[in-house]
C-alpha cells in the first residue's frame, strides 16, 4: 500500500499522457477491421491450401482481437487510474495541508493525524481540536483507501492483460475493443460501513467525476441521505428520489387499496393505506415547495419513517455562507402540514439576518437548513391511546426516546455542515420545543455548533452547559409569555435557571418596531423581538440581541422550587401544564382546520 | 498452390488478400509501447501497478511484434503462392500447347486465371 508521501508524489498527468498513446494505438487497431476482411482468403479459392490459409487468417484475426481487447482494457484502466489517482491525491493533499495548517502532523505510513500541541485549557477548544484531528484522520484514511483502490484496479487490469485472460472474441477489432473496455471497468469504491461524516466526505471526494454522476443516478437514496456528501449532489439525488418515490408509493397505495383483506393478510405487509397517504401528502408538499422555490436544495429525503417522510431543505449557499442556521422543530411537525410555512418563516429570518448584517456593516452571507429531518412525535391526544405505532410515538413525547434516537443523525448533520467546507462557518441551531431535547442529545455527542437558540424548549436533556460543548453566553433562551412548554422542565432543568444561559427578550420593543410574541408557536413571527433576537445570534451579531431583563415568572418559580426538592409538587405542576398544553395545541389544530 | 483434390483460385484476389494482411502487419508493427509504459511507475510510485507494468513490458508488448511477424509470413505465403500458382498454370498451358479458347457464350463472366 502506498504511503502518504508516495500518494502525494503521484503524477496522474503521466497516466493521462500514456492513455492518449494507448488510445491512439487502440484506434489504429479498430481501423484494421477493413484490412482484416480484405485479407481473408477469397471464397473463390478452394482446396487444401485454401483451407489452411483460412485457418491461418482466423488465428491471426482472433489473436489480433485479443490484442485489441487488451489494449482497450489497458486504455480504460489508465483513464480510470488517472481520474482515481487524481481524486485520491486531492483528498490526501487537502487533509495533509489542513493538518499542517493546524500544527498537526501526519504519520506517513498509517495516515493517522497526531496533535503535538499541548491540550488547550479551554475544554471547548480542546474538544474542537480533538474533533478536527479525528476528522482529518478519517479523510486521510479515505484518501489512502481510494489510492489503494485505484492502484489495485489498475494492477488487476495489467495482470489480466499479461495473463491473456481477456478474450477479444471472433467478430472484429471494434467488438473486441468494446469487450476489453467493459472487462476493465473498475468497481466503485464502496462507502465504508457506518461511515463517519468525514469518512463519507473523503469517500465522495475520492470518486472520479464520472463515478459521482453514476452514483447520483444509480444510488440516489445513498447519495441523497449520506451526511458528508456535499449539498449539490445530494439535492440532485433527492430530486430523482422524490420523483421515483411518488411513483412507487402511488403504485403501492393502489395495490393496497385494490387488495382484499385476505390478500393483505397473506402478503405480510405492515403498510397501511393511511400511512402511504400521509407519506404521499408529505412528498407532494416537498415537491410543491421545490417548484415554488427553485433555489432551495433538497438535502435529505427519508422515506423509511414509520408514519411520515422526513426532509431537510437548504436555503442559500450552505457550503459557502459565513453564517448557517439550522432550524429544528417539535411535536406534530410534518412536511405536509408545516414545510411551506416554516420555509417562509426561515426565509423571513434570513432576510432579517441580512438586514442586521447591513446595519452592522458586514457583508456576510447567510444560509439556512429547514430541518424536518426526524419523525417528531405527533400531538393528538387520541394518538396517546392508540395501541399501534402512532401511539408508541405519541407516548414518546412523555420521555426522550425519540430525541435520543434522532440525536446521532442530527449530530452528523451538524458536523457535516463543517466537514464539507474549506472554512469553518458560524453555525447556529434554532431549536423549537421538543427539538431542544434532540439538540441537547446531539450536542452532547460533539458538534461544531457555535450557538444554540432555544425557542420554548422543555429542556436540553442536561443541566450542564458544558455537556453541550458550548461556551458560556452561547446558549440563548427565548421563552414567550404563556409558553407553558418552555416552563415544563420536563427534559432537564428549565433553561432560565441554567448557568451560562443568555435570556433573550420576547416582549415588544415599540421603539425598534418589534412586536411581542405570546404562546408556544409564534417565535418566528416576522417583525417580532423574538425573530430579531434569533436573527442577531444567527447572523453573528449577538451583541445586537435584546436581553430579557424581567425576572422569572410564577411557573418558572414553581418549577424551580420543585427542582430543589419538591419533586412531587413539581410533577403535579408539570402534568397539569402538559395536559393544558396538549389541550391548547389540540384546540389550535382544530381551529386551524376549521379556519 | 496445389492440392491433391485440385485447385481453384482467383489469383488476383489471393494476392490482394496477401497485400491487405501485409498492410495490417505494417500498422501493428508501428505499435510500440515499450518506451511509453514505464510512465505507470513514474506516475504511481510505490504502487502495485508500478510493479505489474514491469511484467507487462517484458511479456505483453512483444505480442504485437509476434502478431506482425506472423501476419507478414501469412501475407508473404499468399502472395508467393499466387505468383507460383500463376507460373504453374503458365507451364501447364505451355505443355499442353496453344489452344483456341471456345468463344464466350453471351452473359458468362470474364475469369482471371484457371478455375
Amino acid at each position: 500500500m502506498a504511503t502518504v508521501s508516495q500518494v502525494l508524489a503521484w503524477r496522474p498527468a503521466l497516466l493521462d499522457e500514456l492513455a492518449c498513446v494507448t488510445l491512439r494505438h487502440r484506434r489504429s487497431l479498430a481501423d484494421l477491421a477493413d484490412e482484416l476482411v480484405a485479407a481473408r482468403p477469397p471464397a473463390s479459392w478452394w482446396g487444401d491450401d485454401a483451407t489452411a490459409a483460412v485457418g491461418a487468417h482466423t488465428l491471426l484475426r482472433d489473436r489480433l482481437n485479443d490484442l485489441a481487447a487488451e489494449l482497450a482494457a489497458l486504455t480504460r484502466g489508465l483513464v480510470q487510474a488517472e481520474a482515481g489517482s487524481r481524486a485520491a491525491r486531492r483528498v490526501v493533499t487537502e487533509a495533509t495541508v489542513a493538518a499542517g495548517g493546524h500544527g498537526m502532523v501526519v504519520d506517513d505510513v498509517t495516515g493517522e493525524v497526531r496533535d503535538p500541541a499541548p491540550v488547550p485549557a479551554d475544554p471547548i477548544l480542546a474538544a474542537d481540536r480533538a474533533r478536527l484531528r479525528l476528522e482529518l484522520t478519517d479523510r486521510l484514511a479515505q484518501g489512502l483507501r481510494a489510492a489503494e483502490h485505484t492502484d489495485a484496479a489498475l494492477a488487476a487490469v495489467l495482470d489480466a492483460v499479461v495473463s491473456g485472460v481477456l478474450d477479444g472474441g471472433t467478430a472484429g477489432p471494434v467488438e473486441a475493443i468494446a469487450a476489453g473496455r467493459q472487462a476493465a471497468e473498475r468497481p466503485l469504491l464502496p462507502l465504508p460501513v457506518d461511515a463517519r461524516v468525514a469518512e463519507a466526505f473523503g469517500w465522495w471526494r475520492s470518486l472520479s467525476p464520472g463515478e459521482r454522476i453514476r452514483l447520483v443516478g444509480e444510488r440516489s437514496e445513498l447519495v441523497g441521505n449520506t451526511e458528508g456528501i456535499p449539498p449539490a449532489p445530494r439535492d440532485r439525488a433527492n430530486r430523482l428520489l422524490l420523483t421515483e418515490a411518488r411513483r412507487e408509493l402511488t403504485t403501492r397505495l393502489r395495490e393496497l387499496e385494490g387488495a382484499s383483506w385476505l390478500d393483505r393478510l397473506l402478503s405480510g405487509s405492515s403498510e397501511s393505506p393511511a400511512v402511504l397517504h400521509a407519506k404521499l401528502e408529505d412528498l407532494s408538499a416537498i415537491s410543491a415547495l421545490l417548484t415554488a422555490r427553485p433555489g432551495a436544495r433538497l438535502l435529505s429525503l427519508g422515506l423509511d419513517g414509520r408514519e411520515r417522510v422526513t426532509t431537510d431543505v437548504g436555503l442559500g449557499r450552505v457550503r459557502t455562507a459565513e453564517n448557517v442556521v439550522v432550524t429544528r422543530y417539535g411535536v406534530g411537525t410534518t412536511p405536509a402540514s408545516d414545510l411551506a410555512r416554516k420555509t417562509a418563516e426561515v426565509e423571513a429570518l434570513l432576510a432579517r439576518m441580512s438586514r442586521l448584517s447591513d446595519e452592522a456593516g458586514d457583508d456576510a452571507r447567510h444560509a439556512a437548513i429547514v430541518s424536518l429531518g426526524y419523525e417528531a412525535p405527533p400531538l393528538a391526544i387520541r394518538d396517546l391511546l392508540d395501541p399501534g405505532s402512532a401511539g408508541e410515538r405519541a407516548r414518546g413525547l412523555l420521555h426522550d426516546d425519540i430525541a435520543r434516537d434522532a440525536a446521532p443523525r442530527f449530530a452528523d448533520q451538524l458536523n457535516a455542515v463543517d466537514v464539507v467546507r474549506r472554512d469553518d462557518p458560524h453555525l447556529t441551531v434554532a431549536a423549537h420545543s421538543y427539538a431542544g431535547v434532540v439538540t441537547g442529545h446531539a450536542l452532547q455527542q460533539g458538534t461544531g455548533v457555535d450557538d444554540v437558540v432555544a425557542l420554548g424548549v422543555p429542556g436540553l436533556a442536561t443541566d450542564r452547559l458544558a455537556d453541550l460543548h458550548l461556551a458560556p453566553g452561547h446558549l440563548h433562551n427565548l421563552e414567550a409569555k404563556h409558553d407553558l412548554v418552555a416552563d415544563a422542565g420536563r427534559f432537564g432543568r428549565d433553561l432560565t435557571y441554567l448557568d451560562g444561559v443568555r435570556e433573550l427578550d420576547t416582549a415588544a420593543h415599540a421603539d425598534r418596531g418589534l412586536a411581542e410574541v405570546v404562546g408556544h408557536t409564534s417565535y418566528y413571527t416576522d417583525g417580532s423581538t423574538s425573530q430579531h433576537n434569533l436573527a442577531a445570534v444567527a447572523s453573528g451579531h449577538a451583541e445586537l440581541a435584546i436581553d430579557d431583563t424581567r425576572g422569572p415568572d410564577l411557573t418558572d418559580e414553581l418549577r424551580e422550587a420543585g427542582h430543589d426538592g419538591r419533586e412531587l409538587f413539581d410533577r403535579g405542576v408539570r402534568a397539569t401544564k402538559g395536559f393544558l398544553v396538549d389541550r391548547g395545541q389540540e384546540l389550535d389544530r382544530l381551529l386551524r382546520r376549521l379556519g | 498452390m496445389s492440392a491433391g483434390r485440385g485447385v481453384a483460385a482467383d489469383l488476383a484476389e489471393v494476392a490482394a488478400a496477401g497485400r491487405a494482411m501485409e498492410q495490417a502487419a505494417d500498422r501493428v508493427d508501428r505499435i510500440d509501447l515499450v518506451p511509453e509504459l514505464p510512465a505507470v511507475a513514474e506516475a504511481l510510485p510505490g504502487s502495485r501497478a508500478a510493479q505489474a507494468v514491469e511484467t507487462l513490458l517484458s511479456a505483453w508488448t512483444c505480442g504485437f511484434d509476434r502478431w506482425a511477424l506472423a501476419a507478414r509470413r501469412h501475407a508473404q505465403a499468399l502472395q508467393t503462392g499466387a505468383v507460383d500458382y500463376a507460373a504453374t498454370e503458365a507451364e501447364v498451358r505451355r505443355a499442353l500447347g496453344p489452344r483456341t479458347p471456345p468463344p464466350p457464350t453471351p452473359g458468362s463472366p470474364a475469369r482471371q486465371g484457371p478455375r
